[in-house]
């Protein structure tokens, strides 16, 4: 017999007896807990990283201090390019290779989109994608996709309501980035608005983030007669937006998305002039806000990031990001007890009520239940008033 | 090697090929489809970059088409083996309808438009205009293919003997037509267009046609792709792709059928290599390790080994022939593509 053959024999043998690999709970051991994560390590969403590294060094701290229940947390990361074919590789890795008890944090609508059919075929949790959009708060078709850490479409609901209680003769113009996050935006701002919204929207402006300016789109929204704008965009288009009204010394009721509301990066760019008045929800805190300064949560975000992270800008809004996600893991962890199962896990998180994570605004109140995945329903109302955002009581029902 | 050992070895490579699914877990089996989906795409741009010499840095746009195809399709309803030939079909049509006017291009001026193509796909497939086709953002999902009743396999196994049944088909016919009359005309416009105009091959056709056909192959590598990953959003089709699947064809050997598998497993699993190296630095290991196959085998790692092979049975008095004659980056014609 060839000697090649029975070289590859053996081999094929190893490999069968290796995947053979069984255990209760696929993940759990005694002294572990074995998580999978998927994001950009690599690619144009690197700049992302943060959602990876955060969580990470935040399951190494409690690690230190004995883990949860009494087993370590190893949360694997893998690298998938912010391409949604990588996604569904790195994670059917991570559930047949690794054979993680479920996939937390991983990163970019189009990417855990990818993997949630398989997830939810295998009844493996698929918990707080770092993502916004409201498709994965599907309780019905994907009941194991839960909690996403910002909700796009719950801001434009608030936004629509606003307008509709304090401006009901508004006319509204929405710009808005031409994906997933925009169009939730859209959405959102047009349920919010109710019966009012086909009277009062008067134009709806769609940019790719990917253009070197979006003169023309503002051009257009003021040329349309609107006195009130929804920005539903990533920072950088946001910048150029407001900056470029206040140039035109045009003047509208201006709607920033959270997403977009960084101090140090959007506002003082746009300058801070042209930003007076413009109104925006707050989720988390921005390190960068002087308002925080001697903030509890605060201190001991920045004492955190300090040790482990030190290689990060702690004003990265990805960071606060990761560092609620994490929170919110942990939460999940320990409220599901020592004897952990899939479905222990998914009804522990489908519990949360009244949860605040650290580096979230005052009011926040998490909760999610099993016919709703939408973590936020109330929002802190935030006005740019030349220096910071101020939070003011909008009255909003 | 003696033919009994060649013959044996085969016969060994292909047992593997066929009992690979039989043996190996479930995730390997997908990621051996996977790498057969990109040794086909890599394949179609081989067939343009390496015999016709006309450079593709847009690739992925016809492996979007594919794909697309796929996934509309399968999505009302039709059987996916059946929607294969009319995704076909349709990639051959955008790549003739590209390469027609593209034909006039030469070397820098084809790779700009090509590019062009690349970063153009993605926002196509968003536009408004189209979303009712295209799912827009949001993307598209495709049920996985389940194996016939008769047989039984799984999911991921059927996918892959499908798979591989498309690409030996797609590879042998590749083979024939490059060692054949029409492949001999195709490597004569890439090393002399104006000899080759002389002589009375048709070129500007003839480029127009290898690109229908370069697209043809990419494209159902596509469609192949939407069964497998059962998902298309437009985000998977950035002009990544279209770098990525160059990266393959100039590693692998441009210039050979046999260098498009290569370069389909250097795609695959490199980046996870490189991963394991270095998490902070993926992108940089990537880099070095392509920096370092451009030095130690600029004709790609096919014509490295085929240069070895020859090197070993070549009788001692006869002179090495120069290894760099074997460049597998077509060299741009620019003198002649802009005159015709």
């Amino acid at each position: 017999m060839n000697m090649k053959f029975l070289h590859l024999a053996t081999l094929a043998l190893a490999c069968v007896a290796s995947s053979a690999v069984s255990a209760a709970e696929p993940g759990v051991t005694d002294k572990e807990i074995k998580i999978g994560q998927t994001g950009p390590y690599s690619g144009p969403a690197s700049i992302a990283v943060a959602l990876m590294q955060t969580p990470i060094a935040y399951f190494k701290m409690i690690n230190e201090t004995g883990g949860i229940h009494g087993r370590k947390i190893n949360l694997i990361s893998l690298d998938d390019a912010y391409s949604p074919p990588k996604t569904v590789e790195m994670t059917r890795r991570l559930m047949e290779q690794d054979n993680v008890f479920f996939m937390f944090g991983q990163v970019g609508s189009p990417a855990a989109a990818a993997a949630q059919p398989y997830l939810n075929a295998k009844k493996v949790p698929q918990l707080f994608s770092l993502v916004g959009t409201s498709r994965f708060n599907d309780p019905a078709k994907f009941p194991w996709t839960i909690g996403t850490i910002v909700s796009y479409k719950a801001e434009g609901i608030l936004f629509g309501k606003y307008i509709k209680q304090k401006m009901p003769n508004a006319k509204v113009g929405i710009l808005y980035q031409n994906d997933d996050l925009g169009r939730d935006y859209v959405e959102g701002v047009t349920e919010g608005l109710g019966d009012l919204a086909k009277s009062t929207i008067v134009a709806k402006v769609s940019l790719e983030p990917t253009e070197p300016t979006f003169d023309s789109q503002v051009l257009a929204l003021k040329a349309s007669g609107a006195n009130a704008l929804v920005i539903a965009t990533g920072p950088k288009p946001a910048v150029y937006a407001i900056r470029k009204a206040g140039e035109l010394g045009w003047k509208p009721q201006t709607f920033l998305t959270a997403g977009a509301n960084s101090v140090s990066m959007v506002m003082e760019p746009a300058g801070v002039a042209n930003g007076k008045g413009v109104i925006t929800t707050a989720t988390f805190k921005d390190p960068s806000d002087p308002r925080w300064q001697s903030d509890p949560d605060y201190i001991e975000y920045s004492a955190f990031m300090a040790k482990y992270l030190p290689q990060l800008n702690k004003n990265d809004s990805y960071a606060v990001m990761g560092y609620v996600g994490a929170q919110l893991m942990t939460k999940v962890l320990n409220d599901v007890g020592p004897n952990p199962t899939r479905e222990g896990i998914r009804k522990a998180a489908t519990s949360i009520r009244d949860y605040r994570p650290k580096m979230a605004m005052p009011d926040i109140k998490l909760m999610l239940t099993p016919n709703d995945y939408d973590m936020y329903k109330k929002l802190n109302f935030m006005r740019f008033n030349g220096t910071g955002w101020e939070p003011f009581d909008a009255g909003v029902l | 090697m003696t033919t009994t050992k060649t013959k044996l070895s085969a016969i060994c490579a292909i047992l593997a090929c066929l009992s690979l699914p039989l043996l190996l877990p479930e995730f390997l089996v997908f990621q051996a489809s996977q790498i057969l989906v990109y040794a086909v795409a890599i394949l179609g741009l081989n067939l343009l970059m390496g015999f016709n010499g006309q450079i593709s840095m847009g690739h992925g746009a016809f492996y979007a088409v594919g794909a697309y195809v796929v996934a509309i399709l399968v999505g009302h309803g039709w059987p996916y083996w059946a929607v294969l030939p009319l995704a076909a079909v349709v990639s051959f049509g955008v790549g003739f309808f590209f390469g027609k006017p593209a034909s006039r291009l030469g070397g820098h001026y084809l790779a700009l438009a090509t590019f062009a193509l690349s970063l153009a796909v993605p926002q196509l497939l968003r536009h408004p205009a189209l979303e009712f086709w295209t799912g827009g953002s949001q993307g598209m999902y495709i049920t996985k293919p389940e194996a016939p009743s008769f047989l039984p396999l799984n999911a991921d196994q059927w996918l892959y003997y499908f798979v591989l049944l498309v690409a030996v088909a797609l590879f042998f016919a590749a083979h024939n037509l490059t060692t054949g009359r029409v492949g001999r005309a195709i490597s004569a416009i890439r090393d002399h267009p104006i000899a080759a105009e002389s002589m009375g091959i048709p070129v500007a056709r003839l480029k127009a046609i290898t690109f229908g056909v370069s697209a043809m192959y990419t494209g159902v590598a596509g469609a192949l792709s939407a069964l497998v990953i059962q998902y298309v959003a437009p985000d998977s089709f950035s002009m990544f792709l279209s770098i990525f699947l160059f990266v393959g064809a100039v590693i692998g050997g441009a210039r050979s059928i046999a260098g498009a598998l290569i370069g389909g497993m250097f795609i695959v699993v490199v980046p996870n290599l490189t991963f394991e190296i270095s998490k902070s630095a993926t992108g940089v290991v990537y880099a070095i390790v392509l920096i370092a196959m451009m030095r130690f085998a600029p004709a790609g790692i096919w014509g490295f080994l085929r240069a070895k092979v020859e090197a070993k049975t070549r009788s001692p008095e006869e002179k090495p022939s120069a290894q760099k004659a074997n460049v597998s980056v077509p060299i741009p014609q620019h003198d002649a593509s802009e005159r015709s």
